[in-house]
């Protein structure tokens, strides 16, 4: 499960201008939210600032002129600020929040709109999981922009130029005192925060690394124990852990010590704002509140410095994340235009000639020259071995890869011309493998798709006598169908795809027979959908039983991507050697 | 060891890291001690000043400061490292302890407990756990501590100050906790969501097919987009929760402060304290905030780190069913025989094996047919003690089979699994699984026989080359041969195979057949089977139906003697 969590060691190369430059189009959308949380910000800032230098005011014109009307007016005052900043804070983050929310909607909407779009071949290509992890965890670490880091390193950077301003305003040659070691500092910080950053991605490397090795031995957990390899894993997984548990340490040890780092600079700064402060009080260059007022401002320097430096790490994550997206976004979609507008009623006469294909250049040809035609309503079994270019001229068929012009024409239309939409819409496809949604059974038949009615499921589901099937087992339309219908037999599995084809009706059938075990029952039920599939539609079989290649008008036999067409005089026996095994579990689903 | 560990997790592992332990709380506890010094330095400071002192007058009292807070930063390193030792060693041992109960247990276990399930009990379950025997029982010791130390000094300022200053305080704990619900809270229903939206996106990329040949784009991205929706809308209510926490930090500050100006004014104009006094005072005030605020998360990470723990106890609590505590070792197989073995998988009441009896001798090969569901597969389970069978109705070598120890009764019987399942590594690793020596010679004489070598051999990094997702990807037919060739490897003198060649086509399946027999025709072998033509071949050929043995002879036999036989063989062609 964990191999693509591997990944996570590919290093950003997109920067940020980049990364606004691609996410400023969802965002303009909501503009409102964006003006509010800058305007909340500057509010926090601002009435934080004022706090110290009220409480510096209240000491001055207060306590040392004794004036208790100033005393009671300042404490007002600090009561409205703490009111303001409290409401400015919250307004902040939350309105940030829900741009980000809203920004990421339009992200993911756009993001499986493109995906989806993306030709087959991509999907053969690229594992389910690396897709699903691009569509949910990585849409969610470009979340975090909004919520822990680009809105962190943004308000603590204002909040530390506010409190330079508010100490350069009190005494800028105190300040400048005071923060000269500053930049020494930050920039030791940085130095040890990278450090912390590079040895936190080591270990969640090892981390995934040992995800993956826990995932793969606990799913062939059985083969460990058969074959006694169980002391050997369990040391390898000894190491691993120990490995990782290193790793943890030395991320404790590295950041242990940037806080003494932050520390020693608060004592150095603070230490230099009294003495100096004590100086330029003496002097008379500074009244006694206002001395004050800068000691506080100085002793809120490190947080917001602490905050930058930690959150500037998922910054660095959200990075990669968003690459990682938008390389997807910049995959190119499958050509969905059609050239020539087709008549929509089809006939169904299928005619393929001089076919021949490879995937690629430097690949060997996987049909050659491959010639047969059928009439509306014929169907044509396919025998051959693993290997002979069956699934290929399915997935031609399907315009999942372009064959070549004029090589496929349906009703005497070449398939280039066809819009995918519009081709697919007449081939139905079942498989040996076929999808199967989480839901209800009903919703697996018509794909949720509201154009397929009511009736026309009822209608599919009576042509085979399906109801009377689930009613055996005390189940029904409406019974919840589990993940990848985990709780349906393979039969009952391949039933659904052929109830999928009766409730839409295509005009041309293509099947690809399965050969797993089913109980006989179920036998019973595929053979007869198999049968009412067929009756009057044009259907390309890719036959598994003796039994289908009987009841088949052609019989077409593929040896090494080269076909001959035969007729059902020819000994069976004879064509019982080209079945095929059952085909790479990859291509079935 | 393990008993005290499951009693009490947390004292368990601080007696097991006492030193790092101690060390860490014993640093801590100074650190926290240096920070509630400084106020004090800094009131001196300013009292200094404001008594009109020369300023190289608080050149002593800076220097002061600075060596209290430079000591801080050393001892704040120390119980972090110190600290960190003992709940990351914690981590590690739980996880080992884990993994190892794991790879004791059964299928029967599995079934019970997802794989995706106990991954996560080994990484978010520790990790929790971790976070509450560390941080979380950190946060509480930190926020007592400073309690203790941080309140009598504010007393020691000035009682009346303190009395009224604090007077919100007691709130905030309070308020935390309520936001902190409502942040779990919404949280929860928010990733719940999240779960969703991913299972939603998971099945359209993985059903891309079905969805692209019924043109099902726009109304699966409507239902990706209306639970996206769903999604958004509770994000943003956690938003608005988790918002409101800083603020209400704040407010135990701002309260503080506000009543501070109001009643200490007074007291400083009448001269009764000093401006230093009420400096140190605000600070103090602000340290308060803290242990009130962190007082619930520490207790409430310290909560769920137990309840992770229990979760992981309840699977270190389950026993595995196939404990290997036989002390027999076995070499040199003889015989197999079945004497009334009747198996029920332990949570169902429908036996699964009704009385079998039966015996194998060394050399024959026999073969196992059957419908779908008629016990095969799980009598080759019971042979290899991936399931207990009941006592004494299994022997090999005339010795009950748990009274054998699992690796020299492995060592004898080899599987080969219904589902072919091979490992993200090399091929010569997959196949010399067992130890064996791997060297690419012998790999490549087992690969013949399977009749598989030339396949391998077109690959680019031959015997090297990587199985999964990454690397090379294997057909059906293709995995399965090598999981054969992995279980001749092991060179075992029994071999089980069961539906191993069902991916194959007949052709392969004979040529591999009859390259076994003439390599090795010593070799028991016990063939379950779906498709008759595997076993056309064996010596004797038992028919199982509904758990018992319906007939037993050899393949022309039982076309006369078994109808259930007969029904297969007219499905499949063969009459």
């Amino acid at each position: 499960m964990s191999e693509y969590l591997k990944e996570d060691q590919v290093k950003a190369n997109i920067s940020y201008v980049e990364l606004f430059r691609r996410l400023w189009p969802y965002g303009r959308k909501s503009q409102g939210l964006l003006w509010a949380t800058v305007v909340s910000i500057l509010l926090l800032s601002v009435s934080s600032r004022l706090l110290p230098s009220l409480f510096g005011y209240a000491i001055d014109h207060g306590v040392i002129q004794k004036n208790p009307s100033v005393l009671f007016q300042a404490a007002i005052a600090f009561l409205v600020l703490e009111v303001v900043k409290s409401l400015s804070q919250w307004a902040y983050l939350f309105f940030f929040q829900k741009f980000g929310n809203r920004v990421l909607y339009y992200v993911r909407e756009d993001l499986l709109r493109h995906v989806q779009n993306l030709p087959l071949d991509y999907f053969n290509k690229t594992p389910t999981g690396r897709i699903v992890t691009r569509l949910t965890n990585d849409v969610s670490n470009l979340g975090e922009l909004f919520t822990d880091g680009v809105i962190n390193v943004l308000t603590e950077s204002v909040a530390l130029i506010a409190i330079l301003i508010a100490m350069s305003l009190i005494s800028w040659q105190l300040a400048l005192i005071t923060m000269f070691s500053a930049p020494l500092f930050v920039l030791l910080s940085f130095r040890l925060s990278d450090r912390v950053r590079l040895i936190l991605r080591d270990s969640k490397k090892k981390l995934s690394l040992l995800n993956s090795f826990v995932a793969e031995n606990l799913n062939g957990i059985k083969v460990i124990q058969l074959y006694n390899r169980v002391p050997k894993n369990l040391r390898k997984f000894k190491n691993l852990s120990e490995d990782y548990k290193e790793l943890n340490l030395r991320s404790i040890r590295a950041y242990a010590l940037l806080q003494p780092v932050m520390n020693i600079f608060s004592a150095t700064s603070t230490s230099l704002a009294l003495v100096g402060g004590a100086y330029f009080v003496m002097k008379g260059d500074l009244a006694l509140g206002s001395m004050v007022a800068f000691t506080m401002h100085v002793q809120d320097f490190i947080p917001p410095l602490r905050e930058i430096l930690e959150k500037y790490q998922q910054f660095q994550n959200s990075l990669t994340s968003s690459e990682r997206v938008f390389q997807m976004l910049d995959e190119v979609q499958e050509d969905a235009q059609a050239k020539h507008s087709q008549s929509p009623s089809w006939k169904g006469n299928l005619k393929v000639q001089n076919l021949s294909f490879r995937y690629a250049e430097h690949l060997p040809w996987i049909l050659k020259d491959l010639n047969f035609e059928l009439q509306a309503g014929e169907s044509l079994a396919i025998v051959g071995r693993t290997g002979s270019g069956k699934s290929t001229l399915i997935t031609l068929l399907q315009k999942f890869y372009n064959p070549p012009e004029n090589c496929i024409l349906i009703d005497d239309v070449s398939l280039e011309m066809i819009a995918p939409s519009e081709l697919r819409r007449q081939l139905g496809v079942v498989l040996q493998d076929n999808f199967i949604f989480r839901g209800r059974i009903r919703d697996n038949i018509s794909l949720m798709d509201p154009t397929v009615s009511d009736e026309q499921i009822l209608r599919a589901c009576e042509q085979i006598g399906f109801l009377d099937y689930l009613k055996k087992s005390d189940r029904h339309l409406d019974s919840w169908v589990e993940e990848r219908g985990a709780n349906l037999s393979v039969g009952e599995r391949q039933l659904l795809a052929f109830l999928r084809i009766l409730a839409f009706q295509p005009q041309v059938l293509i099947l690809d027979e399965a050969t797993a075990n089913v109980d006989s029952q179920t036998e019973e039920l595929i053979h007869r959908a198999t049968q009412t599939s067929i009756k009057g539609r044009t259907s390309l079989i890719i036959a598994h039983r003796l039994s289908t290649l009987r009841d088949c008008d052609k019989i077409l036999v593929l040896e090494n991507g080269q076909g001959r067409i035969t007729s059902h005089r020819e000994d069976h026996s004879s064509l019982l050697q080209h079945l095929p095994e059952s085909e790479p579990s990859n291509r079935g689903t | 060891m393990s008993q005290r560990l499951k009693k009490n997790p947390l004292l368990f592992y601080i007696q097991k890291h006492r030193r790092e332990f101690s060390l860490g709380m014993f640093f801590l506890i100074v650190t926290n001690s240096l920070d509630a010094l400084y106020p004090l330095i800094l009131k001196i400071g300013i009292d200094q000043v404001t008594e009109g002192k020369a300023w190289t007058d608080v050149i002593p009292t800076g220097l002061l400061f600075f060596a209290v807070m430079a000591g801080l930063a050393l001892t704040r390193y120390a119980w972090r490292t110190f600290f960190g030792t003992y709940h990351t060693s914690a981590a590690e041992d739980l996880r080992n302890r884990i993994f190892s109960h794991l790879t004791k247990m059964g299928p029967s276990f599995f079934q019970k407990n997802p794989v995706g399930e106990l991954m996560s009990l080994i990484t978010n379950d520790v990790q929790s756990f971790r976070g509450g025997i560390g941080s979380g029982v950190l946060v509480l010791v930190d926020s007592f501590s400073i309690f203790a130390i941080v309140l009598p000094l504010m007393l020691y300022l000035n009682v009346g100050w303190t009395l009224k200053t604090l007077v919100f305080l007691p709130l905030v704990p309070v308020i935390i906790w309520k936001v902190t619900q409502l942040i779990f809270k919404s949280y929860k229903t928010q990733q719940d969501r999240l779960s969703e939206l991913s299972g939603i996106s998971q099945e359209i990329v993985a059903g891309i097919r079905v969805i692209k040949s019924f043109v099902q784009e726009k109304i699966r991205l409507q239902i990706y987009n209306n639970k996206s929706k769903e999604f958004e809308t509770t994000s943003n209510r956690t938003a608005q929760a988790d918002a409101l926490f800083m603020p209400v930090m704040e407010f135990g500050v701002a309260s503080g402060s506000v009543i501070l100006l109001f009643v200490a004014g007074q007291d400083v104009l009448s001269g009764v304290a000093t401006v230093g006094t009420l400096v140190a005072f605000q600070r103090y005030i602000q340290k308060m905030v803290w242990p009130m605020t962190a007082l619930g998360l520490g207790l409430s990470q310290y909560q769920k780190g137990m309840a992770s723990f229990s979760r992981i106890r309840d699977v270190l609590d389950q026993e595995s069913d196939i404990p290997d505590l036989g002390a027999q070792e076995i070499k040199d197989f003889t015989n197999l025989r079945l004497q009334n073995l009747s198996f029920k998988f332990h949570d169902s009441n429908q036996w699964v094996l009704k009385k079998i009896s039966l015996e194998i001798k060394m050399g024959q090969k026999v073969g196992i047919v059957g419908p779908v569901g008629s016990g095969k597969s799980t009598l080759l389970q019971l042979l290899t003690r991936l399931y207990p069978a009941p006592a004494n109705s299994v022997f090999i070598n005339e010795i009950p089979i748990e009274q054998i120890t699992q690796r020299s009764l492995h060592s004898q019987i080899v599987l080969v699994p219904q589902e072919a399942f091979l490992f993200s590594d090399t091929i010569s690793e997959n196949l010399a699984f067992a130890g064996e020596d791997a060297s690419e010679e012998i790999s490549r004489e087992w690969a013949r026989v399977v009749d598989i070598d030339q396949e391998i051999d077109s690959l680019p990094q031959k015997y090297s080359s990587y199985l999964g997702e990454r690397g090379v990807n294997l057909s059906g037919g293709q995995k399965q041969r090598l999981t054969i060739a992995r279980g001749l490897m092991t060179r075992a003198p029994v071999i089980l195979l069961d539906d191993s060649l069902s991916a194959v086509d007949v052709k392969t399946e004979q040529a591999i057949q009859t390259k076994l027999k003439e390599r090795d025709n010593s070799q028991t072998q016990v063939i379950v089977a779906h498709r008759l033509s595997s076993v056309l071949n064996a010596d004797l050929i038992y028919v199982l139906n509904q758990g018992s043995i319906e007939a037993q002879g050899t393949h022309t036999e039982l076309l006369q003697s078994s109808p259930t036989y007969r029904e297969m063989a007219q499905i499949q062609g063969l009459l």
